[in-house]
This record gives structure tokens, sequence and C-alpha cells, in this order.
């Protein structure tokens, strides 16, 4: 069964359409969540500490992620992260809900973590995670990457992941986290502008920059 | 289903980087690990200042701290300009303060008068404004300085004798007219006859000459002691003791007139002259003299 021809640009279109409104504001999805950690935070703060478990288990991946983009490495990582936590339980009682938990909390990851690299700018030791092979759009990408190349794809993969890595290392702190924000978790201009205490004007900006010199980084890769 | 394959963006590999995840073991040890901080931060003692409530309060007013520090400052600006201007008007009020004067018929009168507004307790006595006719006060100060002058000892009084103005039912009348207040009493308006201020000025003439004898016959002490300068030894005025500079330069002239009028320099310059005139040209001066006739001749 043959579709036209154009369905694959009107597809695009339809895409480029739902990620410009994901970029202008938050996701129903995301409001959904907001509100469910609401109820949660109330009974953190009225006393029943084992309720902050469950908004350990869900937003421990995030948090990790964003915190690993920005750093590279995984022992910072996954040190700043506790530390994320242990902060936003020992704090949580000056959580008054003015923004959602997980803005609170990501504010708090990213502050920590641009603190630590301000402190160890100039001592970075880099380690890689295995990308998730069994996820499909990680898998269709990879395919795309290496099936004109007719190249062996696990090294393939392997010096990509470098190349990436090194891209954004050359990205200053703000702009690296205002792309790990946007592009590799998904949140919107406006989270992270509360995220990050600046305006969306100006998270645009980094973000256009950011991906300016990513371009030209990863023009070999991108065709 | 064939579908067109696009083009591998900057965005597809970024998303790979989503992808790029721990393996489950990892979260098995991050788990344990934060248990343990998260035990050891429900022991731990936390500094007395995040315990305050006051650190919710500066944080949620620091959303606001634009406005609220434009207001500090207007609220400051405010502040500033009305005690100045409180201050002007303190002074204006001390330089126009109602003196009572008395009348030689008997009454006393306010008179304005400037005043130099000082209050001084000594010796453990707090003075009080006392409200007296001037030729009694006058009266009182003069016992108060003998007092003074010859016991040594002090007493407590009112420096600078700010006068509450002593008024009765029946000298309210007069005294409105001098306030200013005419159109009070319209029918009963007194204007100050030149008696009442021939009594004024000799009021503040007394009134100055007592608080210059206050201040230079009694001995020193307290403010006097930081306000006036010690008496000096030596009764030679210090402007007579300086040369002026015109003196200086006369006598500059007249020395450098004496070396040119001197013979010595006299000489060194005659012979200066003459070396520079040869022979032929002192010659031919000389040519141009003569006498004719009785008198001097002179050639061109």
């Amino acid at each position: 069964m043959h579709q036209p021809a154009d369905y694959a640009s009107f597809s695009r279109v339809i895409e480029a359409t739902k990620v410009l409104g994901k970029a202008l504001v938050a996701s129903p999805e995301r409001r959904l969540e907001a509100d469910a950690d609401v109820d949660v935070v109330r009974r953190v703060q009225a006393g029943e500490v084992a309720a902050f478990d469950r908004l350990i288990v869900k937003y421990r991946e995030r948090v990790f992620g964003i915190v690993y983009n920005m750093t590279s490495n995984r022992e910072d990582a996954a040190d700043l992260t506790q530390d994320a936590f242990i902060k936003a339980f020992q704090s949580i009682h000056r959580f008054s809900g003015q923004s959602s938990f997980f803005t609170w909390l990501y504010r708090i990851a990213v502050n920590s973590t641009l603190s630590h690299l301000r402190k160890a700018r100039l001592r970075s030791f880099f380690s890689l995670e295995q990308i998730d092979s069994d996820e499909p759009v990680s898998k269709e990408i990879i395919a795309a990457l290496t099936d004109k190349t007719g190249v062996d794809r696990d090294s393939y993969v392997r010096d990509l992941q470098e190349k990436l890595n090194d891209a954004m290392q050359k990205l200053s702190t703000k702009h690296r986290t205002v792309v790990t924000l946007f592009e590799i978790d998904g949140l919107s201009h406006q989270e992270i502008a509360e995220v990050m205490d600046c305006s969306v004007g100006t998270v645009r900006s980094r973000l256009h920059y950011a991906k300016q010199l990513l371009q030209a980084e990863l023009q070999p890769y991108t065709r | 289903m064939n579908q067109e394959k696009h083009p591998v963006t900057l965005e597809d590999l970024l998303r790979l980087k989503r992808a790029e995840r721990p393996p489950a073991e990892f979260w098995n040890e991050f788990d344990r690990e934060l248990r343990t901080k998260q035990l050891a931060a429900l022991l731990a003692k936390r500094p007395w200042w995040q315990t305050l409530p006051i650190t919710g309060l500066f944080a949620r007013l620091g959303h606001h701290r634009i406005p609220l520090g434009a207001a500090a400052v207007v609220a400051i600006t405010f502040l500033t300009i009305r005690d100045g201007a409180e201050g002007v008007g303190l002074v204006e009020e001390q330089e126009r303060s109602v003196y009572a004067v008395n009348e030689p018929g008997g009454g006393s009168y306010p008179a304005l008068v400037p005043t130099v507004s000082v209050h001084s307790t000594v010796a453990g006595f707090e003075s009080t404004p006392i409200a007296v006719p001037v030729d009694q006060a006058v009266a009182e100060r003069s016992e108060s300085d003998d007092r003074i002058g010859h016991q040594g000892a002090v007493v407590a009084m009112d420096m600078p004798a700010r006068f509450e103005p002593r008024v009765g039912a029946g000298q309210l009348s007069r005294m409105i007219p001098l306030l200013g207040a005419n159109d009070v009493h319209a029918g009963n308006t007194r204007i100050a006859s030149p008696r009442y201020i021939a009594a004024n000025l000799e009021a503040v003439q007394t009134t100055e000459a007592l608080g210059v004898g206050l201040l230079s016959v009694a001995p020193r002490q307290g403010f006097e002691s930081r306000a006036l300068p010690a008496p000096r030894a030596s009764a030679v005025d210090p402007l007579q003791q300086m040369t002026p500079p015109s003196d200086f330069r006369r006598s500059r002239y007249l020395t450098a007139m004496v070396s040119i009028t001197s013979e010595d320099s006299l000489d060194r310059t005659t012979a200066r002259m003459a070396q520079r005139i040869s022979g032929d040209e002192l010659y031919e001066q000389v040519q141009r003299f003569g006498t004719r006739r009785g008198g001097l001749n002179v050639k061109f």
C-alpha cells in the first residue's frame, strides 16, 4: 500500500507544530503531573516522610539525566542528584506551590550542578553511558546514520557519542543547560525560564546560539 | 509501507543523548546511598538560621526586591527632606523668640529679639526656663554673676535666658498686635509706640551685654570651655607681630638701589661702556659737540 509522496513532509509539519506548541507552553501531561505532585508534597509537609519516596522514584531518572548531560560524569551526576533530593526534602516546608514541584526540584538540581561546575572547572573527567539501543527512536536514528555508511555500528555509535559529548562540553554551562532541558528533557521555554530564573527571550536566545554551535560541530553527522 | 527516510538532524542526534541511561544495577546503588543520606539529613541538626521563619519571609520578599528598594529610597529621601525642613524651622524659631520686656509703667510686653538657645545643666542641678520681666531678669542675672564670680561655685541657671512670656488676661490684647494678629481684635488694635521700640532695643542690648559678660567673666566650664578660646598670656596683638608683604617689597627695592648707586658698580659700568665704543666713534661723537657764540652746538 503506497501513500502519497508528500505524506512525510505533512507529518513533519504536524510534528513541528507539536514541538512549537510544546516549546511555548507546558504540555497537559506536565500539568497533570504537577497536580498529582501537589498532593504528595502536602502529605510530606504534613509529616509523612515515606511519601517523598514516590517523588524520588518518579523523578530520579529525569534529574539524573539533566545532571549527567551537564556534567558528562556518572559519579558526579549521581552525587548531585542525591544532593538535590536531600535539599528538596529538607526544604519541602518552604515549597508553597507557586510553581510545580518538578520545576522547583529541577531548579535545585540545576543550581547545584552549575555551582559544582564552577568549582570543578579545571578537573573534568568524562564517562559515557551506553545508548539504549532497544528504544525505537534511537534505534531508528542509528539505523539512518549507519545504513548508508556501512561501517561497524557499535564503533560508529561510540564515535558519535564522543563527538556529541565534546560538542556539548564546548558550550558554556548556561547554554548547555538550556539545550539539555529543551532537547533532551523536553521542557518548554516557559518551564526552562522558571528553572533558570531568566526570561523566555533569554532562553530562546541561548537555545538558538547553542544550536548554531552544535550544528557547526556535528555537521558531518547531519545529512 | 514504504516511507521516505528523512535526513538526520541535530535534534535527532541530541535525542540520542536522551537514550544514554545507566544500567538497572546503578539505581539500586543510587537508592541505597540516597536512603543513607536522607537518614543522615533527618538526624543532622540544622543551623539555627534555617529554622527561622524569617528566612522564608526574606525569600518571599526577594521576588519584590525592585519595588521594595524603590519604596525604601523614596522613604529615606522623604525623611531626609522633612528633617532638613524641620531643622530650618527650628533655627528660624530660635531666631525669633518672644521675649518679655518691662514697660516703664509696670507691665511686661513681648519683644522679638534674636537669641542663642543654650540650655545647660550644671553640677546636678537642672535648669528650668523662667518667665520674668527683663529688668528683673537682668537683676537676677547680675546677682548670679556675683555669686559665680565671688564664690567660684556654679549655680543652677538657664544660660541664654530663654524667657517665656508672662501674659495676663489683660495683657493679651496688647500682645496680639505685636504677634501679627491684628485682624482678631481689629477694634482694640494698639500699635507699638516708639517708647516700646526703644525699650525693646534697650532690652536687646542689655541681653547681649549680659551674655557677653556671663561668657567672659564667669569661670569657663562645659560649653564655654569648648566654645570660647582660652585667654592668651601675651597682650600683643597677633596682627601687629606680622610684617605686611609691602614692607618686604620696599626693603628689597631699597637694597637694589643702594647697590646700583655704589661707586664700585658705577666704575664697572663706565668701563663696560668704554669698551663697547671704538676710538673713531668716540672721536666723532666728541667732534659733534662744540661751542659757538657762547652756546652749545651739536652736529647731526
